[in-house]
């Protein structure tokens, strides 16, 4: 018997293999699911020819519903999901909780059905990693392969929301896993594969977009493009601003307003969607007409100014969906009214304004996604034409290159960032590296900011301290060295509060932060460098003083000795 | 063993109570092996039972969604047929972009989005939809004649006659003959617009070849012969269709016309007589004049076989009458240069010698008299063509003087 059960017992590859099939089976589905719900929610919410009454109080009515829903039922699936699943990836051994993909459904479905100007495909990745992320510890699978699937849910999603299985699969090492040279690219390609045979099977195979056929009509057609790369940085720039913006303000609003922000939000979409309701939710029909010259010029201008405003105000108020799609709207637009004016002003032949809305789409994903390897592969994918590659990496690198000079953190980041969670960059990811602050970090000593200088000093020096971490009533905490306090002591200011002295976290690092990056910044701060959470930036959990790095040090050499 | 040694201790499983060897318990081992196994296939045939319920949940909903756009999609191109029905075009544009886009295979949308986008104009986005519909339907003849009007439009030609081409032999949705016919004769015309008259005969002759013989087609067939140079074949499509409507005037009028333009004068006169053009319009007019200079021809003409010589020396006296009053005419005018001024008189002096010969030469029963007057009038009435306008007679003396070569003998 033991022996029949030893060759009947899977290996734990295999297992993973056929985990990753039926996830990205299953993500497939979801996000087929996810779609025709969308379309169903908005054909129900609006009818065939909305009243501008209908247009004005849908998004309202339904906003104060969802709002409440992800203030006190589902409060990690706002937004696009995008940034969750790369935190949940990095952070947290990619558990996600079986509410998320339950909640981001409903959610995501419920605010772009009811004319949210948001996009689907950020949710779907969501979904799809939720999924996977379910199924891999329902199947007890090790905590290494239930990361794992978060990527290949996650592609496998993205490949039936957009039907670009290639584009999915580098989406999902680009920017959820952030290394393009990752292990997991055969578990992805297969599970992007599966849900694209099983979209396909379901809906046909059929392009998202009906393309025109493209033409490099002549050699200087390259500046054009390279134009619509520079305008498409600074539109994306813009619209990263903007949103980070307006996004700071709303969280700055008291937490109990919470639940009615995506109402607030709501009131200014419907008031848009009176004027144009062309901005209304994913939007892909009116990209679809710039692309093959059904729009003119001033209403793709319109359109693209209207749309960036809208998503901005959709996806700051705190709504779920995503910027994917937004980003592709407001590129074709951009791209459709360059290459209408290119077309009618340019000394030399130029292809028709829908191959620039073409080219414009993919250069406001590279400037706002940062995704440059799938902006391209994107595009191709949608077009099969070769011939469109070289504008569009020309296009796409300048707008890429634009968005990291004045954005230098990506927007998924910078969202991530205004919810305390820092991802861990590429370097910090870097395995070899001598040591990480996390095994150099001292204990972190805590102070009130209230007490005074006299009695830390005194703590100080009984406790060896090097430095204390003060907490603040009114604001985040600082830290306070030896030598600050000493200097106080020197100069007889032994009743000042110790608030006063601390030095607000600014530098700091994380706890997996490499050796170089920890002496880099312990050079840019004042002596003492702050450890904190990546998931939580409010959370002190070390601090890193130069002698903490010379024992640490003197502790290794001794170890190797014996 | 002997009897008085110990028994050896035997440890046993706490939770089987079966003998533990090596401190394990095979019973138990096998039994959580067991376990795990089965677990590991429940795993498995729950994923599978998921995703082909998932599949089969997922295409249903899918399935009944897309039913549900369908009808979406008719609804919008019914409210089309009304916006276009009542002149509202924009509105029905918009209309039929909601049904091509919600139903995007419809081919009878999407042709009516871009015939609309065609005649409202907006030939930049008809393009765009026909073009997205060549590229699925590559041999839809009506997509490609669409194509081919707006390259015409556009002034490109070799696209125009391509996309003519393509619709020629590709495939027509319904009445395939007679839709083919009407995109050649289409394509003929656009030919002829554009000075392509033996690609256009090429055409007309695969036309001919395949014509029914009805009247109208009949008659549309002999007119385009007649306008791209092809008098004979004209004639014999006009003949045709007076035979199936001998008193058809359009017929008559394009029987009359070609026999004409072949010489064919008395045919001519018989068939313009029958039309009986009434000079109403400029066509009519047209008709009209041709039928004078016929008769004229037929009057008029000196070397006509079986006249008498008297006959013929009437004849030419009326014509150098005639020539002698367009030099009078050309004297009048005030912009005579002295050179031309010269030659016309040294043209007087010879009708005037010829007049005087003719008086001592009219019992004469010879024709080369005959002929060498009616070469000088011919000169004559060529000389003096710019002077004054030429009247019916003056052209038919043209005609009779280049249907005999008279210049040559």
């Amino acid at each position: 018997v033991p022996t029949s059960l030893q060759q009947l017992r899977l290996r734990e590859h295999q297992v993973f293999f056929a985990l990753t099939v039926a996830v990205g089976v299953l993500a497939g589905l979801s996000a087929v699911l996810f779609t025709v719900a969308i379309e169903r929610a908005t054909r129900l919410f609006f009818g065939l020819e909305p009243s501008a009454a209908r247009l004005l109080l849908v998004p309202i009515l339904v906003s104060l519903v969802t709002g409440a829903l992800l203030a006190w039922v589902f409060p990690d699936v706002r937004g696009s999901g995008v940034p969750q699943t790369e935190a949940a990836y990095h952070l947290h051994g990619g558990v996600i909780a079986a509410r998320v993909p339950l909640g981001k459904f409903l959610t995501g479905v419920l605010c772009i059905g009811s004319g949210h100007s948001m996009g689907r495909e950020g949710p779907s990745v969501q979904i799809g990693a939720g999924l996977a992320s379910v199924i891999g510890r329902w199947a007890r699978v090790s905590p290494t392969r239930i990361r794992d699937l978060v990527p290949v849910g996650a592609a496998g999603a993205l490949a039936a929301a957009f039907n670009t299985p290639v584009a999915a699969v580098l989406f999902a090492l680009e920017e959820i896993i952030g290394d393009m040279n990752a292990g997991l690219i055969g578990s992805t390609v297969v599970a992007s594969v599966a849900s694209v045979v099983v979209e396909r099977s379901i809906l046909g195979n059929e392009p998202l977009f009906r393309v025109p056929e493209y033409h490099l009509q002549h050699p200087a057609e390259l500046l054009a493009y390279a134009l619509l790369g520079i305008v498409g940085g600074t539109v994306s720039v813009l619209f990263c601003r903007g949103l980070l913006g307006l996004r700071r303000l709303f969280l700055a609003l008291p937490q109990r307003t919470r639940a009615v922000q995506p109402a607030l939000g709501a009131l200014f979409i419907g008031l848009l969607l009176t004027v144009a309701p062309q901005v209304m939710g994913v939007g892909y029909d009116y990209v679809d007409q710039a692309l093959n010259g059904g729009l003119v010029l001033n209403t793709m201008i319109l359109l693209c100014c209207l749309k960036l405003i809208g998503t901005i105000v959709s996806y700051a108020s705190g709504n779920a969906g995503g910027i994917f799609a937004p980003s592709l709207y407001i590129g074709a637009m951009a791209g459709g009214a360059i290459g209408t004016v290119v077309h009618s002003i340019a000394p030399f032949p130029t292809a028709d304004p829908g191959a620039y809305a073409l080219v414009g789409m993919g250069t406001l994903f590279a400037g706002i996604i940062r995704a440059p390897m799938t902006s391209v592969f994107m595009i191709f994918e949608i077009t099969q034409d070769y011939q469109i590659l070289v504008p569009l990496m020309v296009a796409n690198l300048l707008s890429f290159l634009i968005s990291r000079r004045f954005l230098p953190v990506p927007v998924y980041h910078a969202l991530l960032h205004q919810d305390h969670v820092h991802l861990p960059s590429s370097a910090a990811r870097s395995t070899s590296t001598p040591w990480t602050a996390g095994e150099v970090m001292g204990p972190v000593a805590l102070a009130a900011g209230s007490e005074t200088t006299a009695a830390v000093w005194h703590r100080m020096t009984v406790e060896n301290a090097d430095a204390y971490v003060v907490g603040m009533v009114d604001g985040p905490p600082g830290v306070v060295s030896r030598e600050r306090l000493a200097e106080a002591i020197e100069s007889s200011r032994t009743d000042e509060l110790v608030g006063r002295l601390a030095v607000p976290v600014g530098v700091h690092a994380h706890p997996d932060h490499p050796s170089d990056i920890v002496l880099d910044r312990l050079a840019l701060s004042n002596g003492v460098l702050p450890i904190i959470q990546r998931d939580n930036a409010e959370q002190v959990v070390g601090i890193v003083t130069v002698s903490h790095v010379v024992r640490f040090m003197k502790h290794r050499r001794d170890q190797s000795f014996r | 063993m002997t009897a008085g040694e110990e028994q050896p201790v035997q440890v046993r499983c706490p939770q089987c109570g079966q003998p533990l060897i090596e401190s394990r318990c095979a019973a138990c081992q096998v039994e959580a092996e067991s376990r795990f196994v089965h677990r590991e296939l429940m795993v498995l045939l729950v994923l599978t039972a998921a995703v082909v319920i998932g599949l089969f949940v997922t295409r249903a909903v899918a399935h009944a969604n897309h039913r549900l756009k369908l009808k979406d999609a008719a609804v919008w191109s019914a409210a089309a047929e009304r916006d276009l029905a009542d002149g509202r075009s924009e509105s029905a544009i918009t209309a039929l972009h909601r049904a091509a886009t919600i139903d995007p295979h419809n081919r009878q949308y999407r042709l009516a989005l871009a015939v609309a986008l065609v005649a409202l104009h907006h030939d930049s986005a008809a393009r765009q939809v026909l073009v997205g519909m060549r590229q699925t339907l590559p041999e839809d003849s009506e997509v490609n004649l669409l194509l081919a009007r707006l390259e015409a439009r556009e002034g490109n030609t070799a696209g125009a006659i391509q996309g003519y081409q393509s619709a020629l032999y590709g495939t027509w949705a319904a009445d395939e003959d007679g839709r083919r016919r009407q995109a050649r004769v289409e394509f003929v015309r656009y030919l002829l617009a554009q000075g392509e008259q033996s690609r256009a005969l090429s055409e007309l002759l695969i036309l001919s070849g395949n014509l029914p013989d009805r009247l109208p087609f009949q008659i549309e067939t002999g007119e385009l012969f007649r306008d791209a140079g092809d008098p004979r074949r004209a004639l014999d499509h006009f003949r045709r269709a007076l035979r199936l409507a001998p008193d058809d005037r359009r017929a008559l009028a394009g029987a009359g016309e070609a026999a004409f333009e072949l010489g064919e004068y008395a045919a001519a006169r018989a068939h313009l007589r029958a039309a009986d053009p009434d000079r109403s319009t400029p066509q009519s007019a047209r008709l009209a004049e041709l039928r004078d200079i016929a008769d004229f021809v037929l009057e008029r003409d000196p070397l006509r076989p079986q006249l008498s010589f008297r006959n013929r020396w009437d004849r030419l006296r009326l014509a150098t009458s005639r020539a002698r009053e367009r030099l009078a005419a050309c004297f009048g005018s005030p912009s005579l240069e002295p050179q031309r001024r010269r030659d016309l008189e040294s043209l007087g002096a010879r009708i005037a010698a010829l007049e005087a010969a003719h008086r001592r030469r009219s019992r004469e029963r010879a024709i080369e008299p005959i002929e060498m007057g009616l070469s000088l009038v011919y000169q004559i009435e060529r000389q003096t063509a710019g002077c004054a306008a030429a009247s019916p007679l003056d052209r038919a003396l043209l005609l009779v003087g280049d249907r005999y070569d008279i210049d040559r003998r």
